[in-house]
């Protein structure tokens, strides 16, 4: 399956790639993980959840985003992966 | 301000006009450019080469309002489409700290030159090869090749590690480059090493690039160039690649004709000491055996009886299927391409 990025590096926004892993995998680089890089990894395994998604690997890069552009961001990118994933089953199936 | 795609010959002109006044030149071989401008005036520009993003320059009167970060944002965007998602930058020394601050990663710093990435782990990359291939922790001799086609001396290099050492792993360059494919290079000497005890074949993934690849936008002279290009090449493999597997000698072609590669081979001794053998060439009668030779062979007269002094059966069996014909015939028409 293939990977899947939204997102920019401009200030106040955050960069989400997700790729496939064998079990869940976040990795989160932020300008204020100090602070706040536990909050930022709590919305992202919320979402996850949400979607039932666990065999994802989920990088991202936060420029101070707040924590409902990372959610709305991280739903836009498991939006297109999901699309991404059902593209590739059709093609098996049409061949 | 608007991000635009550089498209017209003119546009790129006028890039090459901005990036000049940063005392920076425009990269030959340069897939995408993008510009950023404000009422119509070029303020920033950047620009790709296939995973590589160069000519970066932003106007120093807007230097500070991190312009840079919708730059490299837009182009990212771009990458997407094409599924690229993992990015590096060559850059100097003093933009290190503003690309750190986007989220890349440093690999290697030179004096002058600092390659970086976005979208991947060099170590993470290295282990998961390492994984993938069950390789052990004990000591191990080392070759890198690009092997465009795999020769006799490529063999003769590969055998005289894997006398020295119980386990050898020979990198092919994973860059594609060359007029033979990675595919079928990576194939050939497989093959050709199958029967050479304690040998492994691996990708050398992308962070050993060509000196053709390599950005020559900041540089100013030839010279300059190679010496930075094999530095680089030499820190990412003593940093990464000998640690991660382990590696404890690498083995090298003596190049004694061509100057890009006895700058490399300068550099590695250096660096690597008593870790780094140069072994002399395997010659057939007076000339030393190289890629090159069986590609001026086969340019000239195509495949005949004259390349299987030179070549393993493996590089034979390539050249005689549709794939290798194909080669053939483009190695006829592209007098130039190394």
């Amino acid at each position: 399956m293939k990977k899947v990025t939204v997102g920019t590096l401009e200030s106040s926004d955050c960069q989400i790639t997700l790729s496939p892993a064998t079990h869940r995998h976040v990795v989160i680089d932020s300008v204020v993980q100090a602070v706040f890089g536990e909050a930022i990894e709590a919305v992202i395994h919320r979402v996850l959840d949400q979607a039932g998604l666990d065999s994802v690997r989920v990088d991202v890069i936060d420029k101070g985003a707040l924590d409902y552009a990372i959610e709305a961001r991280l739903k836009t990118a498991i939006k297109y992966y999901e699309e991404a994933a059902d593209e590739k089953e059709l093609s098996i199936h049409t061949g | 301000m608007t991000i635009e795609d550089v498209i017209l010959e003119q546009e790129k002109e006028a890039v090459k006009c901005f990036l000049h006044q940063h005392n920076l030149s425009y990269d030959e071989d340069i897939d995408e450019s993008i510009v950023l401008r404000e009422d119509g005036k070029i303020i920033g520009t950047a620009s790709v080469s296939g995973n590589i993003l160069k000519c970066v320059a932003v106007d120093s009167e807007y230097q500070g309002e991190n312009l840079l970060a919708t730059l490299i944002s837009a182009l990212l965007q771009r990458l997407r489409q094409r599924d690229v998602h993992h990015v590096f930058v060559y850059t100097i020394d003093d933009h290190v700290a503003r690309f750190k601050a986007l989220g890349f990663k440093p690999i290697v710093q030179t004096m002058t030159t600092a390659l970086l990435e976005l979208g991947g782990s060099i170590q993470e990359a290295l282990l998961n090869l390492k994984r993938s291939h069950a390789l052990s922790d004990a000591p191990k001799g080392c070759v890198v090749v690009n092997a465009n086609p795999m020769t006799l001396g490529h063999v003769h290099l590969i055998k005289t590690a894997a006398e020295h050492h119980a386990e050898t792993l020979v990198f092919v360059v994973s860059e594609d480059r060359s007029i033979f494919p990675f595919a079928a290079r990576f194939a050939m000497v497989t093959e050709a090493c199958r029967a050479i005890p304690g040998v492994t074949v691996l990708p050398s993934l992308d962070y050993l690039v060509s000196s053709a690849t390599f950005p020559k936008y900041f540089l100013k002279s030839e010279s300059k160039i190679r010496e930075e290009h094999a530095l680089i090449d030499v820190l990412t493999f003593k940093t990464y690649y000998m640690k991660a597997f382990n590696i404890s000698h690498r083995y090298m072609g003596e190049e004694p004709f061509s100057p890009m590669t006895s700058v490399y081979n300068e550099t590695m001794k250096k660096y690597l000491n008593n870790q780094c053998h140069i072994v002399p060439r395997l010659k057939l009668g007076e000339h030393p055996i190289s890629a090159s030779t069986v590609r001026k062979l086969l340019r000239h007269h195509g495949l005949t009886e004259a390349i299987s002094p030179y070549v393993p059966d493996a590089t034979v069996a390539y050249l005689n299927s549709p794939e290798g014909e194909t080669i053939i015939r483009r190695l006829k028409h592209h007098e130039q391409r190394h």
